[in-house]
């Protein structure tokens, strides 16, 4: 391979990266205003979900109280009630795992 | 929710079956009873299910075709019994007839007991139900653990 042949590809490759960089940068500037003007953000999702999760421990607790203070004998709704709120606390959990995780792999990353 | 709905609709069959064993309790405490409010011996009772579209019609319809053909168990009605009551022959009893008959409910006690065991397997079955949905939902969050 001749020094020219390399030095035509790599000029190449550095285009393309200029053309993905600003394509990234682009889209960076469509997304940033859309999420502000819309107002769901992802933060909003997320502390909509956590209230809603909170909202199903909290159904979940207070049938569980009506049931052993003998105000509801609803015993099956009570049980998927609490293993509803069990799957979702779960399933937040895990988000808040993967989040995490994210995050610390951001932080590793030699600047 | 896609994920509870298959507990919601089993939730629904835990309620259908608990009424049904209710009413079948109300059989056969009552299999020798022949007095009622309304006169003469007490009829058997049986509940009516009837199958009624999960969730909003509406909703599923926006969000998937297949779930609007799910549908819920729902006790629409408990009905009952016309068959004619049981004569049995007591001149001493205090509701006897003129001819020394008393006129006794048209239940059953051994049907009804079946019916209890058909009515005690359709719940543990769909008790089964909610916890094999339940592992589902457990083992979804253990993607990519």
């Amino acid at each position: 391979m001749s020094i020219s042949t390399a030095k035509s590809a790599a000029q190449e490759v550095l285009a393309q990266m200029r053309e993905i960089q600003s394509e990234t940068r682009k889209r960076a500037d469509l997304g940033a205003p859309a999420a502000s003007e819309g107002g769901s953000s992802f933060m909003e999702h997320l502390k909509s979900g956590l209230a809603e999760v909170n909202e199903m421990q909290k159904r979940a607790d207070s049938m569980a109280m009506d049931l052993s203070s003998g105000k509801n004998d609803n015993l099956h709704e009570t049980m998927l009630a609490t293993t509803q709120a069990e799957l979702t606390f779960n399933l937040m959990v895990q988000l808040r795992n993967r989040a995490l995780e994210a995050y610390q792999e951001v932080m590793r990353m030699p600047v | 929710m896609g994920m509870f709905k298959s507990m919601a609709i089993s939730g629904s069959a835990l309620s259908a079956n608990r009424l049904r064993m209710n009413t079948l309790s109300a059989n056969l405490a009552n299999a020798n009873t022949t007095r009622t409010e309304e006169g003469g011996p007490y009829k058997r009772r049986d509940v009516v299910f009837s199958a009624t579209p999960a969730g909003s019609a509406f909703e599923d319809f926006l969000n998937d075709t297949n779930g609007a053909q799910l549908s819920k168990v729902k006790v629409v009605g408990i009905h009952e019994d016309t068959k004619e009551p049981r004569m049995v022959f007591d001149p001493t009893h205090a509701d006897a007839n003129a001819d020394g008959y008393v006129a006794m409910p048209n239940i059953q006690v051994m049907t009804e007991m079946v019916n209890m065991l058909a009515a005690t397997r359709a719940y543990e079955a769909n008790a089964t139900a909610v916890n094999e949905a339940k592992q589902m939902a457990i083992k979804t969050l253990e993607i990519g653990r």
